[in-house]
């Protein structure tokens, strides 16, 4: 007995084989009702569907055998993948490559075979149409060739449709997945025609605007609108109706009953296949409830402060007066004790300031007023103004001439707090009698302002987390500073606010660089 | 050019009262007439015709941008400055009680030893010298 081998393209073959997704799949009339028309055509008592895999031929349709399967190194099916016509063996027994094959030496005691090869559109085969005879037979007629050859054919066109209704079940499945989502998502959803009509409606958008799927269903879209928003709605169309997508804008739609909801809006282009628009989508997320929070938490902060600063008008009040002598002089002894109260004060303040400053970055309700600026002089002002500030610390703040003449639009108080705030940091971390570097660059298209100490560098564990809220790094120098570990965070977000970017070199027991780079000419 | 000589105070809080005249009186060497309410100072501002108010903002009762109004509708006090001085010190806030008609806002707390400083240049740029 010989072995059929493999032909040269089998990994392929397989591939192609396996795509079909037929494999030990349950046995369906339609595959059935070929081998009995192959079977009753030729007249034998057996047909078969036989695909061929790795070690195996399985039968998708089997008329007159029993088994599922047989070892692929019996299979005729084997050598008849290997031809492009149809292999028909007269009488196996004659057959050197089938004589002693133990399916002609015993059950189901094969003596003719005829099998058409089932080839797909790549021209793979991936098994045949055959039918089987126990007694030996004198070849084909040229009929039967041709009647077998198209049956084949109707097979493979079979296999086919049974892989597409596989993909368009998947496809029905992924829809009503999608759909299931896009319904009951929370959000609404709403699907519009080009020229703005309502073309979908899901569960969400019938909770926020209290119309039925039926009721809006053909409506033109400014039925949600507020007469005072028209302007915005025909901008917002026409920014999408030129292909462009809209991200949570927010603004105002009215509910069925008339009342006003708060929103928050994407709206997406929708697309056919050839990429011509044909409508566009809505996601609407109601954000009164947000909107509510944020109202009671800037109060709250607001609230807060404000109870927090009255009792520390007191103290900072009482002990400025006692520091400043304006009752005589403080003995000696006291002295020390009353300038520690009354810089813990001041720290207190700056901590509430500065808690003031994060609540409205994270609010995105920080102020800017730009206006031209001077940078050189700012810096200076800066220097000049923290002066006292390096002398608690026993440092010097120098700013180093010349510096470029430099005027960009920024806030300018904003600016200077992001100096005071460097500068503060470089004072705390300088040795005594240290001196801190001011300086302006210019480079292409963009200014750097660096403030450099000499200090002891920025621990390594902690550099990854400088800019972050709170973050101070856990050393014992550092907890002696003092200072609210949101100083950095704020900077950062004044900066890049500024269209800018802040950063940092340090090296350990030389120094530390923080600068910040602003684009030169605008803000 | 009047230089600054008499302030009316107005706050509720005994403390900060009781501090702010430290400051006018001893380092500042003002005259100064301090309410401990909106109704006092409406009560006796006329008759102490103040150069400069400084008007806490809340107060029980009648609060300062009230006080502002009554005061504002007196003869003779029609044109006195007012400088508010206040612990709500976000933007917003600033702007809108110099939308009342304030001429600046001091931010509470204050440093003690510039107080007196800021009050003279507040003074100054309003078109006043000392």
């Amino acid at each position: 007995m010989a072995a059929a081998g493999f032909p040269p393209d089998e990994r392929e073959r397989l591939e192609a084989l396996r795509s079909f997704e037929i494999l030990d799949t349950q046995a369906e009339e339609a595959f059935d009702r070929f081998t009995r028309i192959a079977a009753g055509l030729m007249g034998a008592p057996i047909a078969l569907v036989s695909l061929v895999d790795e070690a195996r031929q399985w039968f998708k349709s089997r008329h007159g055998l029993d088994a599922a399967e047989t070892p692929r190194d019996l299979a005729f099916c084997a050598h008849a993948i290997l031809k492009d016509e149809i292999l028909v063996v007269d009488d196996a027994t004659k057959d050197p490559r089938f004589l002693d094959n133990p399916l002609v030496t015993g059950a189901p005691d094969i003596r003719f075979y005829a099998g058409a090869p089932l080839k797909t559109r790549d021209d793979f085969s991936i098994g045949t149409l055959c039918v089987i005879d126990q007694q030996p037979r004198a070849g084909l007629t040229d009929a039967q060739r041709h009647l077998l050859s198209d049956l084949a054919d109707a097979v493979v066109n079979q296999l086919y449709l049974h892989k597409t209704t596989l993909d368009l079940h998947r496809a029905q499945l992924a829809q009503a997945q999608l759909g299931a989502i896009i319904e009951y998502c929370g959000d609404a959803v709403i699907g519009h025609s080009i020229d703005g009509t309502i073309t979908s409606w899901n569960s969400g958008a019938q909770c926020l605007f209290g119309y039925a799927p039926d009721e809006v269903a053909g409506q033109p879209a400014t039925l949600l609108l507020p007469r005072s928003l028209a302007d915005e709605w025909r901008a917002m169309v026409d920014r999408i109706t030129h292909g462009e997508a809209i991200e949570q804008f927010e603004t105002v739609r009215l509910a069925k009953d008339g009342t006003p909801v708060e929103v928050s809006v994407s709206l997406s282009p929708i697309r056919d296949r050839t990429g011509a628009l044909t409508g566009f989508s809505a996601i609407a997320r109601d954000i009164s409830q947000r909107r509510q929070i944020e109202k009671a938490k800037a109060e709250f902060v607001s609230t807060v402060s404000h109870e927090l600063r009255t009792p520390l008008t007191s103290i900072k009040g009482s002990l400025g007066l006692v520091q400043s002598g304006v009752f005589g002089e403080l003995p000696d002894v006291f002295k020390p004790m009353v300038d520690i109260a009354y810089n813990n004060s001041d720290r207190l303040v700056r901590l509430i300031n500065d808690l003031l400053d994060i609540e409205k970055m994270d609010a995105g309700k920080m102020e800017f007023h730009l206006a031209p600026v001077d940078l050189p002089a700012l810096l200076r002002q800066s220097v000049r103004e923290n002066t006292g500030y390096a002398a608690t610390h026993k440092v010097r703040f120098e700013a180093i001439e010349p510096m470029p003449a430099v005027t960009l639009t920024a806030d300018k108080d904003r600016l200077l707090q992001v100096m005071a705030n460097l500068l503060s940091n470089a004072a705390k971390f300088s040795p005594p009698e240290g001196a801190v570097d001011v300086r302006l660059e210019r480079g292409d298209g963009t200014v750097r302002v660096s403030v450099t100490d000499h200090g002891p560098g920025i621990p390594e564990s902690f550099q990854s987390k400088i800019f972050q809220k709170f973050s101070q790094a856990d050393t014992p120098e550092t907890l002696q500073k003092g200072g609210t570990g949101l100083g950095l965070s704020i900077c950062r977000a004044i900066v890049e606010r500024h269209g800018g970017s802040i950063d940092f070199k340090t090296e350990q027991g030389v120094g530390t660089s923080f600068y910040f780079d602003l684009p030169e000419g605008q803000g | 050019m009047k230089k600054l000589e008499r302030i009316l105070h107005v706050e509720d809080a005994d403390d900060i009262r009781k501090i702010v005249e430290v400051i006018l009186v001893r380092m500042g060497n003002y005259t100064v007439l301090q309410c401990a309410s909106g109704q006092e100072a409406e009560e006796k501002a006329a008759g102490f015709a103040p150069d400069l108010i400084l008007l806490d903002v809340i107060m029980p009762g009648q609060d300062g941008p009230e006080t502002l109004k009554g005061l504002r509708a007196q003869d003779g006090l029609r044109d006195t400055p007012v400088v508010f001085m206040t612990a709500k010190v976000q933007p917003g806030e600033i702007e809108m009680l110099k939308g009342l008609g304030a001429i600046d806002v001091l931010a509470k707390p204050f440093d003690p030893a510039s107080l007196c400083g800021q009050i003279e240049a507040i003074w100054a740029k309003a078109g006043n010298t000392g």
